[in-house]
C-alpha cells in the first residue's frame, strides 16, 4: 500500500458514526418536507403560504450545503466560492425586480 | 533557511498538473464548488423569469399549480433527499480502504434512487400529456398566463431531470471503477466532487419542488 492511503486504523470510524449525522439530518429534512406540503392546505393567504414554503426551502438547501456537502468544515476560500454563487443570484434579483418593482 | 521539500508519495490518483494529491484535492473540490455556483445562477435566471410572471399572472399561476401531482412531487422530493443523505455517506466512507465496499453500495444506493426519481417523472410526465398540461391549442387551462406556468414546470423539471442523469452516470462510473481500483477509489477527488453535484441536484430540485407543486393547494 502506498503512503497516501495508509491509514491509522485506530482512527477510522465505524459505520455507524459515519451513517448517524446525516440520517439524523434527513430525518428532520422529511419532517421539514412534510410541514411544507401540510402548510400548503392550510386556509391562509397565498402571500404568507409562499413565504413559509421558502423558507423552509432556504432552511433544507442550507442543512444540504452545510451538512451533507461538508461546507461546515471548509475554509474561507471554499465559502467566498460557494456564497459567491448566492451573491450573483441576489444581484440578479435585485436588478430585475427594482426595474419590475418601480414600473408605474 | 527554508526546510527541504518531501517529495510526494505516489498515488493512483494523482494527476497533472499537481504534485500531490492533497493539492490535487483542494483544486477539484474548489473548481467543483465555482462550478456549482455557476449552476445556481443558471437555473437562477429560469426562476427570475418564473417570479416575474407569476408577480404578472397571480391567479394563473396558482390555478396552473393546482393542476401538477402533489404525490408525484411530494414522494420524487422524499426520493432526493434520502439519496443526498446515502451521498453525504460516501466521502466520509470511501477514503478508508476497508469502507470501501460499503462506500461504493451507498454509490449504487444512491444510484437506484436518482433512477426511482426519473421512472415516477416518467409516469407523472405520461398522466401531464393526457390531461393535456402540454401548453399548446388543446391546453387544459383557458385562463391567461396558465400555460407561462407550464411552459416552466416543463423547462425546470426536464433541465433538472438532465442534471439527475448525468449525476447517476457519474455515480456508476465511480462505483465500477472504485470497485476496480480500490486504492484509487480511496484517494481520488472524483469522490468528492461527484457527491457535491449529487448535492446541488437536490438543491436545485428542493426550490422547483416549492415553485412548482406547492402553489394553488388548499383553496
Amino acid at each position: 500500500m502506498s503512503g497516501t492511503t495508509q491509514r491509522n486504523d485506530k482512527n477510522m470510524p465505524t459505520i455507524g458514526a459515519i451513517v448517524r449525522r446525516p440520517a439524523w439530518v434527513l430525518l428532520v429534512l422529511l419532517i421539514a418536507l412534510a410541514l411544507n406540503i401540510g402548510a400548503a392546505f392550510l386556509p391562509v393567504s397565498p402571500f404568507l403560504k409562499t413565504g413559509f414554503h421558502l423558507i423552509v426551502a432556504a432552511l433544507t438547501v442550507a442543512f444540504i450545503a452545510f451538512i451533507f456537502m461538508e461546507l461546515e468544515k471548509k475554509g474561507p476560500t471554499i465559502h467566498l466560492f460557494a456564497g459567491s454563487g448566492l451573491v450573483w443570484i441576489a444581484i440578479l434579483f435585485l436588478l430585475i425586480f427594482s426595474d419590475y418593482g418601480l414600473r408605474p | 533557511m527554508t526546510a527541504a521539500r518531501v517529495a510526494p508519495v505516489e498515488s493512483s490518483a494523482l494527476r497533472e498538473p499537481w504534485k500531490d494529491i492533497v493539492r490535487q484535492r483542494q483544486a477539484v473540490e474548489l473548481g467543483m464548488w465555482a462550478f456549482l455556483a455557476s449552476e445556481l445562477l443558471f437555473f437562477s435566471g429560469l426562476f427570475a423569469g418564473y417570479t416575474i410572471y407569476r408577480s404578472l399572472y397571480p391567479q394563473a399561476f396558482w390555478e396552473a399549480g393546482a393542476e401538477t401531482d402533489l404525490w408525484y412531487g411530494g414522494i420524487n422530493t422524499a426520493i432526493l433527499l434520502v439519496s443526498s443523505a446515502v451521498m453525504a455517506v460516501v466521502p466520509r466512507a470511501a477514503r478508508w480502504p476497508e469502507l470501501g465496499l460499503f462506500a461504493r453500495t451507498m454509490l449504487w444506493l444512491a444510484a437506484l434512487l436518482g433512477m426511482a426519481f426519473l421512472v415516477l417523472k416518467g409516469f407523472e410526465y405520461r398522466e401531464d400529456f393526457r390531461q393535456h398540461l402540454w401548453p399548446g391549442p388543446d391546453f387544459k387551462l383557458r385562463i391567461e398566463g396558465a400555460e407561462l406556468f407550464f411552459a416552466f414546470y416543463w423547462i425546470l423539471t426536464s433541465i433538472h431531470a438532465v442534471h439527475l442523469i448525468i449525476g447517476i452516470a457519474l455515480v456508476t462510473r465511480l462505483a465500477i471503477a472504485g470497485a476496480r481500483d480500490p486504492e484509487w477509489f480511496a484517494e481520488t477527488p472524483a469522490v468528492r466532487a461527484t457527491a457535491l453535484y449529487w448535492g446541488l441536484v437536490d438543491i436545485i430540485w428542493t426550490v422547483v419542488f416549492v415553485v412548482i407543486y406547492l402553489p394553488g393547494r388548499g383553496g
